[in-house]
């Protein structure tokens, strides 16, 4: 009797630590599950200090930066291609070199100097044949480089050395932007987050207005309490204002009074 | 407690490496390494047109994982047979040949009796598996010259905690059966046919990843190369890895399915009355 007991308590013992084991890493797992779905999060450092988000046509567009450089996500579609050794924008024929396999992603170099030559040898086809082009000219302009990989299927990231190895070390080492997508999620025409060691400020731009939140980590910003109500002449509604936080929105119409 | 372990696992251990089971494994484990090793000497020039043709031409190192790829979806099937066939019997045969009266009347306590089986059950899984492992490492180095280690220990990494998994739930399949046979077929149809048939209706009806069965998280093996699911039909083609969550969520299924399965078995042996 006392044997069964025991052996009853430790089958209970078993099963209690194991569904506190089994319950919590099943919670974390279907967390997990939600930030692997591969999209631009995944690849948008979380340090950036700002990022851009536009809404056009149904596609989505990332401008990013940090003090690494800056990087643009675009998806693959009929204004821009990615094909052998070459990448069409507009028309627009550059020729790619292979950089290096950084993180398990082939990285292309591109050089200022492809993109204007491309560009204005497309345009002269057009409009500028009867003008000769100084191609030296060009080649003294800029021997800088952009670079370029595909983080996924129908999706390029241009940008600086720096910024590439950036989003590809945020993917790589999950410290992307997944967990502050959030700020950027609306869809408006735009979406903008900043981020610096004093304030975070993200909004998104509508056909009406401009929704902005600002929050303070070090500072003071009720100083602006003094401002509201010209603010409010202006049209701005300013919905929420304290020491640390401002949150309002912009009618267009306002701005475009002022102008 | 350790030392009655321990002399359980050797025992069992011994039981398994000398058992025809084994020997079947280690030649279908060689038989594999043989036809893969001959498709990396004649394929590895010609590995680029496996792929769409818009890519850009491959580098050596894409080359490589591409066919390190080919070598590791393989090798997430082959701990399914190994492990099917090392663990399945493992407590149905106990009452099926009725040895069962003679190892659950010792003084023994049943848990440490079914962690010491499953331990021997997955040591000898992985010794078979060396086989292709090591033949894998050989191949690549003479054909390439060279081997991408990183990749290559993230995937045994993720093969070992596999078939950790596979084989706890083989022996949950193994302690709810009475005869081997039920066992075997149950573990394999599961397997093979209730988590795939499962993952094809939720990705195609319902375009949802099942990331929580046992088969896709083990593509996880191969994916640490080319994060290219084999189970899900999509247009979708990059030659990039999974990126480190795709390797924590698949460990913690792993993880999860390990403990789940073997806390079942323990539940169900300790229960067991052999009649």
């Amino acid at each position: 009797m006392c044997g069964t007991m025991n052996s009853k308590m430790k089958l209970l013992v078993i099963v209690i630590i194991a569904a506190a084991i089994i319950i919590p890493a099943s919670i974390y797992a279907y967390n997990l599950y939600l930030t692997t779905q591969v999209g631009p999060a995944n690849f948008i450092p979380s340090n950036s200090t700002f990022v851009l988000k536009i809404n056009q046509n149904g596609s989505s567009y990332y401008i990013f930066g940090s003090d690494k450089g800056f990087a643009i996500l675009t998806p693959i579609n009929s204004g821009i291609q990615m094909q052998k050794s070459n990448l069409t924008f507009n028309n627009t024929s550059i020729p790619l070199t292979k950089y290096a396999n950084i993180g398990g992603f082939e990285v292309y170099q591109i050089t200022l100097y492809n993109i204007i030559d491309g560009y204005l040898t497309n345009q002269s086809s057009r409009y500028l044949s009867s003008y000769p082009i100084d191609d030296q000219f060009i080649q003294n302009l800029t021997n800088e480089s952009l670079y370029l990989y595909e983080p996924y299927s129908n999706h390029l990231i241009v940008g600086t050395l720096g910024e590439i190895k950036n989003t590809i070390y945020a993917y790589n080492h999950g410290t992307n932007f997944s967990n502050k997508y959030r700020y950027i999620s609306s869809k408006g025409l735009a979406e903008f987050y900043i981020n610096s060691n004093n304030e975070t400020i993200w909004g998104n731009i509508s056909n009406t207005s401009i929704y902005v939140f600002v929050h303070l980590t070090n500072g003071n910003i009720s100083q602006l309490y003094n401002e509201t109500s010209y603010l409010r002449d202006l049209g701005v509604k300013v919905i929420k204002l304290n020491s640390s936080t401002l949150e309002l929105i912009i009618p267009v119409s306002s701005i475009s009074k002022q102008f | 407690m350790s030392s009655n372990f321990f002399n359980i696992y050797s025992h069992y251990f011994r039981n398994y490496y000398r058992s025809k089971s084994f020997y079947l494994i280690l030649i279908i484990v060689a038989l594999a390494s043989v036809l893969m090793s001959y498709l990396t000497f004649k394929y590895s020039n010609r590995v680029s047109e496996m792929l769409p043709s818009r890519l850009i031409s491959l580098s050596k190192v894409n080359s490589e994982l591409l066919m390190m790829y080919l070598w590791a979806y393989i090798m997430s099937s082959l701990p399914v047979f190994a492990s099917v066939f090392f663990s399945s019997p493992a407590i149905s045969s106990e009452i099926e040949m009725r040895t069962g009266y003679f190892v659950f009347s010792q003084p023994v306590d049943r848990t440490i009796l079914v962690l010491a089986k499953y331990m021997a059950a997955v040591t000898v899984t992985i010794i078979s598996l060396l086989v292709y492992a090591f033949s894998e490492v050989i191949s690549i180095i003479y054909v390439y010259g060279f081997i991408e280690y990183n990749q290559l220990l993230w995937s045994m990494a993720m093969l070992i905690l596999f078939i950790l998994a596979l084989t706890a739930f083989t022996f949950l399949l193994s302690s709810i059966f009475n005869k081997n046979l039920y066992a075997y077929i149950t573990s394999f149809v599961v397997y093979f046919v209730i988590f795939y048939a499962v993952n094809l209706i939720l990705y195609l009806l319902y375009n949802y990843n099942a990331f929580f069965l046992l088969n896709n998280a083990a593509t996880i093996i191969e994916r640490v190369y080319i994060n290219i699911n084999p189970t899900i039909f999509t247009s979708n083609f990059s030659l990039n890895p999974a990126g480190i969550n795709d390797i924590i969520l698949s460990s913690v299924v792993f993880v999860i399915y390990t403990i789940a399965c073997l806390v079942g078995a323990i539940v169900v042996v300790e229960n067991k009355e052999v009649q």
